[in-house]
């Protein structure tokens, strides 16, 4: 098994397209203070380099990832700014703090240390589609504004300083020339800055009169370009001051999102038992709000700890929704399935309620033939949360089901229906008595790509035809299915 | 504007002055109308837009077809084209406005003999010795049977004609410059290196098919000179934008062959724009999206409002007198302009009645509903209300102006790096007349260059003076002039430019 001191040197590589030897970026720990972590808000332009162990590496990336979820889930509830900021302080406090500049050194490493690399593994966990670059980049440039307001003035103005902006004060000169027309840009920038109860003629021109501008090239404002909320002339936006962090965090997620997708390429494939690659994976999909709890409660919790284990898994089969039977199907098969077809597995079983110790029991039985320790153990660990980070992974949803690589001839994992011909989801359906009738009407489905309601209604012929929500997680059918035979098999004896 | 705001408005109404006070010099000290909406998104809008473009080119496909019998019947077509020539000699309008279908053999002698490829091979590749920039240009080609051919590149001028000539497309167009010669895309490319599209000029599409809910002389295909109007403002508005706000400095108006006009900006920060880029100064011109415009107006509105209703062109008293204002535009504007709370003007009864009085008055000019409006105003009580009112209807007109002639520019042609814009001297498959460079005060109706007319005067059929002939000429020479600056500024060698300056 693999000892958590190894450190990780293919880190390193992965982070960016910079090279130590060009920017002489490999500091010592103790030059940090003066150098990459001067600021106690970071850009991230420049990515870390210093080795750190797997499980710092593993534990940093999930607190951080805690925080983001914490500001998404906030934002799905429509709070504003104001509330989201007051809501994450305390947590931010306690996962990663980041203290001002007057404590001692050695803390204030560690803790800008933190919160460097945790932004740095989070970008390889969430390079890999356009939606987890679009969410990590929106919680992230949220994270960041609420932490710049968490700055003293001297400390926002050293860190405006800091950055490397091609912006430009323009002088009294300037802002005559352009009067009419920058008062005409800016007029309800100003009185919507002010508040709209304390803003008249008077106030928002001696605002005016008073406002520094800056000239900006357009294409760092392209939100201020679009909405024509600026001034333009000659290529440059003339920008209020008080619109700066409006700036800043633009380039801040404008810049992001360009980094993200580099990363994205200069990615090395890595291996399917990689340790990063179960991390990584796990930490992307965890960030997926829940929808099977959404959906209904957690069935498993209602059940007794040991109703299922590894012995029943299979007589229980017939109850699982098609994708998860596949997936059993090939595993008695082969006595193997392939990565993506184990992590679909896996993670079903486990929000099935299986312990570990039943999990890995299933798992040892059926792969036949490997190294299990050596090759598979570690992964469903992970998956439990028993190695590595402590977060606690869900099972896939339909969505994420559905999102996976498709599968090769070989490979089981994905949804049924979207996976397999026409005829071979007929001859299935054939198979589990089904009248034409309905085996029609779900083919129809099917070719119309509802997929999730080709699933519901086998479902509702498996629970003798009464009416169910719409599949979105396959626990959720299972939970259904097979409650709805107890129930049967209950009101027959009594 | 005195004339025009000076003229009686019948009924006593109002006149529609529309103009800050002109006697003081506009400052900020102007009082300034409380009446703007609170609200302003710093968040571009995402919505998708139709893709007014591909209607357009299914459009002329469906033409092409119902007038299939006529391609079969090409030679006839020819002769009763040059007798048409000949005949109308002495009416040269008449003659220009004629419109055909290029036969393949009317195109092939185009492309042997008279298109300038040299000259566009110059603008494109930006200096004398072909370069990537020419060499990993996408061409598409265009044929009678609607096949379209992407990918098509060239390694030097001559071997651009030399391909033109050998497939005789019906016309071609051109995309954007990739990281690889775009026809050795299969061979070249690896998992290192794939086929992306790196630079394009910034385009815009202005096509007068857009208008068609403000404009009354025509609709669909047809044009006139009436509301070719419309697209002088345009090309007067989007230049002094992109010229003024952005600070390019090298475009080009090519007439589209029909109804239409292309914009291209060469200038280098213009042409490696990224999609986000290209999609923010799109977005920054277009008001098609807004109900009510933010006051005081942004100064590029307040600057095309001064173009449209105070310049000594008067083209709104021009579209005033030749147009009207249709009334489904206008209980439409008056119903969004509604919608907001903030922007209090007619309600749903008076809307009622002003629809009303709209529909048993038919005969109604655009001037005699600009000044009713008024009388339909809701009244109230408050004197401050009603003062209120008063200047939200002046407010709407002012935004009516807008709202009428504004450039109705096509969105999705201009965002894209890898959208194709059919090329300068192509020739319209549907009309025969060939894309040249224009500018404000170009009649389609008269001063079109026909590829018929082009080849008679070569072959000295034209019993008329040479004009056609004159005016290709020029066209080339207008563009060689804009791709030198172009090179110009590149900072090609200076012995290269002198080089290039006699070819
Ligand atoms: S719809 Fe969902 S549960 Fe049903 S087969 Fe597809 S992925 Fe599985
Ligand atoms: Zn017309």
């Amino acid at each position: 098994m693999f000892r958590q001191s190894k450190r990780i040197t293919s880190g390193r590589k992965n982070f960016d397209n910079y090279s130590a030897k060009d920017k002489n970026l490999y500091v010592q720990d103790g030059d940090l203070l003066s150098s990459v972590y001067s600021q106690r808000l970071n850009l991230y332009d420049i990515p870390p380099l210093n080795e750190i162990t797997l499980e710092e590496f593993e534990t940093w990336a999930i607190d951080r990832l805690k925080i983001l979820i914490e500001i998404e889930s906030c934002q799905l509830r429509g709070r504003n700014f104001k509330e989201i900021s007051a809501h994450l302080k305390p947590i931010l406090a306690k996962l990663l703090p980041l203290t001002s500049n007057s404590k001692d050194s050695s803390l204030l490493i560690s803790e800008r240390k933190k919160d460097h690399y945790s932004h740095f593994i989070l970008r390889l966990a969430f390079c890999r589609s356009e939606e987890l670059r679009a969410r990590f980049v929106k919680a992230e440039t949220i994270l960041f504004k609420i932490r710049y307001d968490l700055l003293s003035i001297q400390e926002q103005k050293n860190f405006v300083k800091s950055i490397d902006l091609p912006w430009q004060f323009i002088d009294n000169d300037e802002k005559l020339k352009f009067e009419k027309q920058l008062y005409d840009s800016c007029y309800n920038l100003i009185k919507l800055n002010l508040g709209a109860s304390n803003s008249n003629e008077e106030i928002i021109k001696k605002t005016f009169e008073n406002e520094i501008f800056l000239k900006v090239p357009f294409k760092y404002v392209l939100n201020l370009v679009s909405s024509r909320s600026v001034f333009i002339n000659d290529g440059y936006c003339y920008v209020p001051q008080f619109l700066q962090l409006n700036l800043i965090t633009s380039e801040f997620s404008q810049k992001l999102d360009e980094k993200l997708i580099l990363t994205m390429k200069t990615i090395p494939r890595l291996d399917e038992d990689d340790r990063l690659l179960p991390v990584l994976n796990n930490l992307s999909n965890g960030y997926v709000l829940d929808e099977f709890l959404t959906q209904k409660g957690s069935g498993s919790l209602n059940r007794d700890s040991d109703e299922l284990n590894a012995s029943n898994l299979n007589q229980v089969s017939e109850f699982m929704p098609l994708c998860m039977q596949n997936l059993m199907y090939g595993l008695k098969k082969h006595n193997h399935l392939k990565y993506n077809g184990r992590q679909q597995l896996g993670r079903f079983i486990k929000e099935l309620g299986l312990p570990l110790n039943e999990a890995l029991l299933f798992w040892k039985n059926s792969l036949k033939g490997l190294n299990f320790e050596k090759d598979y153990a570690y992964n469903i660990k992970h998956t439990y949360g028993a190695v590595g980070g402590r977060i606690k992974y869900r099972g896939m949803n339909c969505t994420n089901i559905m999102n996976q690589p498709k599968p090769h001839s070989s490979e089981y994992h994905g949804c049924f229906y979207k996976e397999n011909s026409i005829d071979d989801i007929f001859a299935k359906l054939k198979m589990m008595q089904m009248t034409d009738e309905q085996i029609n009407q779900i083919t129809d489905s099917v070719r119309e790509g509802k997929y999730q309601i080709a699933c519901t209604m086998v479902l509702e012929s498996k629970c003798g035809g009464k009416t169910m929500p719409i599949v979105t997680h396959p626990n959720f059918y299972f939970e259904e299915a097979y409650k709805y035979s107890k129930d049967v098999s209950a009101n027959k004896e009594s | 504007m005195p004339s025009f705001a000076s003229e009686s408005a019948p009924e006593g109404g109002r006149s529609f002055g529309l103009n800050n006070d002109s006697s003081s010099p506009v400052k900020p000290q102007v009082e300034h109308r409380d009446t703007s909406p609170p609200e302003i998104s710093l968040i571009p809008s995402n919505e998708v837009l139709k893709n007014s473009r591909e209607e357009e080119e299914e459009e002329e496909k469906e033409e092409e077809k119902k007038s299939g019998d006529s391609i079969l019947l090409q030679d006839d077509n020819e002769n009763s084209a040059a007798t048409a020539t000949a005949d109308t000699a002495a009416d040269a309008d008449a003659a220009a406005t004629r419109s055909y279908k290029p036969s393949s053999s009317d195109m092939l002698y185009y492309y042997e003999r008279l298109l300038p490829f040299k000259s566009i091979f110059l603008w494109l590749n930006h200096s004398p010795v072909p370069n990537n920039d020419f060499i990993n240009r996408e061409f598409a080609f265009e044929f009678k049977s609607g096949a379209y051919q992407r990918y098509n590149s060239f390694s030097s001028y001559q071997d651009f004609k030399q391909q033109v000539v050998k497939s005789n497309p019906t016309r071609f167009e051109i995309g954007a410059i990739y990281t690889l010669p775009p026809n050795k895309r299969k061979v070249l490319s690896n998992s290192k290196n794939v086929l992306k599209p790196l630079e394009k000029e910034l385009v815009f599409d202005i096509d007068l098919t857009d208008y068609d809910e403000v404009r009354s002389c025509c609709s669909k295909t047809d044009i006139c000179e009436k509301c070719w109007m419309f697209i002088d403002i345009a090309i007067e508005i989007v230049e002094s934008g992109l010229k003024q706000d952005f600070g390019f400095k090298h475009l080009i108006w090519i007439f589209s062959g029909r109804r239409g006009i292309h914009c291209w900006v060469s200038d280098k920060n213009a042409r490696s724009l990224n999609d986000p880029q290209r999609r923010a100064i799109i977005e920054y011109f277009d008001i098609s999206k807004e109900n009510v415009l933010r006051k005081p107006y942004h100064p590029l509105l307040e600057k095309s409002f001064n173009i449209i209703y105070n310049n000594k062109k008067n083209y709104f008293e021009n579209f005033l007198k030749n147009q009207n204002i249709k009334n489904d535009f206008l209980i439409d504007k008056l119903k969004s302009y509604n919608t907001n709370e903030s922007q209090l003007l007619f309600n749903k009864q008076s809307i009622l009645e002003l629809s009303n009085y709209l529909e048993s008055n038919p005969n109604l000019s655009g001037f005699e509903k600009l000044s009713i409006l008024e009388k339909f105003l809701p009244q109230s009580k408050s004197n401050i209300n009603n003062k209120k009112l008063l200047q939200n209807l002046k407010d709407f007109k002012k935004d009516l102006v807008l709202f009428l002639l504004y450039p109705k520019l096509d969105l999705e042609v201009s965002k894209q790096t890898h959208h194709l814009l059919k090329s300068p001297f192509a020739v319209h498959p549907g009309t025969g007349n060939i894309s040249i460079p224009i500018h404000i005060g170009f009649n389609p109706l008269t001063s079109a260059l026909n590829l018929r007319d082009l080849i008679n005067a070569n072959e000295g059929l034209n019993k008329d003076n040479n004009t056609s002939l004159d005016l290709f000429q020029k066209s080339i020479a207008t563009f060689d002039d804009f791709a030198k600056s172009i090179i110009k500024d590149e900072g090609v060698k200076k012995r290269e430019a002198e080089d290039l300056l006699d070819f």
